[in-house]
């Protein structure tokens, strides 16, 4: 690994996930750039390239779209990547399991963001009443404090994932008999094409606006 | 420049206080903020102003920048006296904002993105079984590949719906007219559909035409047929979310090798 570092990793994870909604949308969330990046990180490009494409293609429409929320995708592939390269680097059929454990986190990172959205109302209705007594300084004080609990919610939340994920995902590893992980090695190659068929039906639902 | 720059800095906040109850109203105030500092001196009149901008208000992030840039002219002209402007202002946000959403989402993340994303698959596909004898640096450039066709376009459009706050008399709804932008969609999707063909042949040849590896049955032949088994299921389970999708497949591999393939 190059960075082995949990506190530094959660950094840089977070400053992919806090891009799909928060600050920016330079598109440092999609799955197909964070995973290969934080897999050269931690020690396994390989993986990182298959596994954003895995999740990438399968996840292919999943975009934050007003108050609809897609599951958390660079959550999925930066823990998916972490726990295989640090506990299983270059097992395929780790990784398949890795990201079967990722899934339920990708869900539950969406929920924390929900809740700190909703936090946020809270943050804009002190603006308002600020700006109502003529306190114009709470719009920057309130953007900055939006921004910095965007930001916080998901390294504190990669901070946890990172090691308690890691320790689920290690200790049910060792213990699986050799068809399922027989099993996972197909799966390996026949999730990208599950992905290829999702990407096809999102490009044939596109519409272009009349 | 300084002042295009800063107000460039800001655009990339505009979800930073995202909230259930009014959505993108406050990132809208920020980016407006300067200009009504600017234009009401007095502070009756910019708490006024404030205020009004803090209604609901909801579209593409990257687009919201075009309803500021008109938003910008119409609050100059109130602020010189003609407060019939005033009631137009939020008619026009609200008017603009869904049809600009549309616009966005199909442009930048509908194909855009898909075609950039797609692009780098194809790498992927095409390279992923040769990573053993390279550098890995060099395959970073796949990643950084998608980051920049991406962002080339859009960082442009940004830049150029920030800029022309400052641009009297630029066209910028021309810009964004409907016949061109639909011409450019199309012609998007149509790459983005040809390099999805390409990858989906190159896929099935590199990874079910093997003969080094027993991956389902021992002839390639028909390990091709599961691949185009899989596909055919995966067009078919729209209705199951991409999740219960993962765990069906990687399920029936379970089972598959569980039988003693």
């Amino acid at each position: 690994m190059i960075i082995e570092n949990v506190v530094i990793l959660s950094l840089i994870a977070a400053v992919f996930s806090v891009d799909m909604t928060g600050i920016g949308q330079f598109m440092l969330y999609r799955p197909i750039f964070c995973a290969p990046v934080f897999g050269y990180l931690t020690g396994d490009i390989a993986t990182g390239l298959w596994i954003g494409m895995i999740v990438e293609l399968i996840w292919f429409n999943a975009v934050p779209l007003g108050a609809s929320m897609p599951p958390n995708i660079s959550a999925i592939s930066v823990l998916t990547i972490y726990w295989v390269n640090k506990y299983f680097p270059g097992l395929s059929a780790a990784g398949i399991f890795a990201l079967m454990i990722a899934v339920p986190f990708g869900y539950l990172c969406r929920e924390v963001d929900v809740l700190v959205r909703k936090i946020n109302t809270s943050i804009m209705r002190w603006i308002e009443q600020g700006i109502k007594e003529s306190k114009f300084e709470r719009l920057n004080k309130g953007m900055a404090l939006g921004a910095f609990l965007f930001f916080f919610k998901f390294f504190a939340f990669y901070l946890i994932a990172f090691p308690l994920g890691g320790l689920v995902f290690y200790l049910f590893y060792l213990h699986l008999p050799g068809f399922v992980l027989n099993g996972f090695v197909k799966a390996w190659y026949l999730l990208p094409i599950l992905g290829l068929g999702s990407a096809v039906y999102s490009l044939i639902s596109i519409k272009i606006f009349r | 420049m300084i002042k295009r720059l800063m107000f460039y800095g800001r655009v990339f906040f505009i979800q930073s206080l995202w909230n259930f109850e009014r959505m993108q109203n406050v990132g809208f105030l920020f980016l407006l903020a300067p200009f009504l500092d600017k234009f009401y001196p007095e502070v009756e009149k910019r708490k006024e102003a404030y205020l009004r901008h803090l209604e609901f208000f909801n579209t593409h992030p990257y687009m919201a920048v075009l309803i500021i840039v008109l938003t910008e002219k119409m609050e100059r002209e109130a602020a010189r006296g003609n407060s019939n402007v005033i009631p137009m202002i939020s008619k026009l946000k609200q008017s603009m904002a869904s049809p600009l959403a549309a616009m966005g989402d199909s442009f930048f993340w509908g194909t855009l993105e898909n075609v950039a994303a797609l692009g780098a698959v194809f790498f992927i596909v095409f390279f992923y079984s040769g990573f053993d004898n390279v550098d890995p640096r060099l395959y970073l450039l796949i990643p950084l590949g998608f980051f920049l066709i991406y962002n080339f376009f859009h960082l442009f459009i940004r830049y150029f719906f920030a800029s022309s706050i400052f641009i009297e008399g630029r066209d910028v709804l021309g810009f964004i007219s409907k016949p061109r932008i639909k011409q450019y969609m199309s012609t998007t999707k149509a790459i983005a559909v040809a390099i999805l063909a390409i990858v989906i042949g190159a896929y099935f040849y590199f990874y079910g035409w093997r003969n080094d590896r027993v991956l389902f049955f021992e002839m390639s032949m028909i390990d091709i047929l599961v691949f185009v088994l899989g596909f055919v299921l995966s067009l078919s389970l729209n209705k199951f979310t991409s999740a219960a999708k993962v765990y069906l497949v990687i399920l029936l591999c379970v089972i598959w090798a569980y039988l003693g393939n």
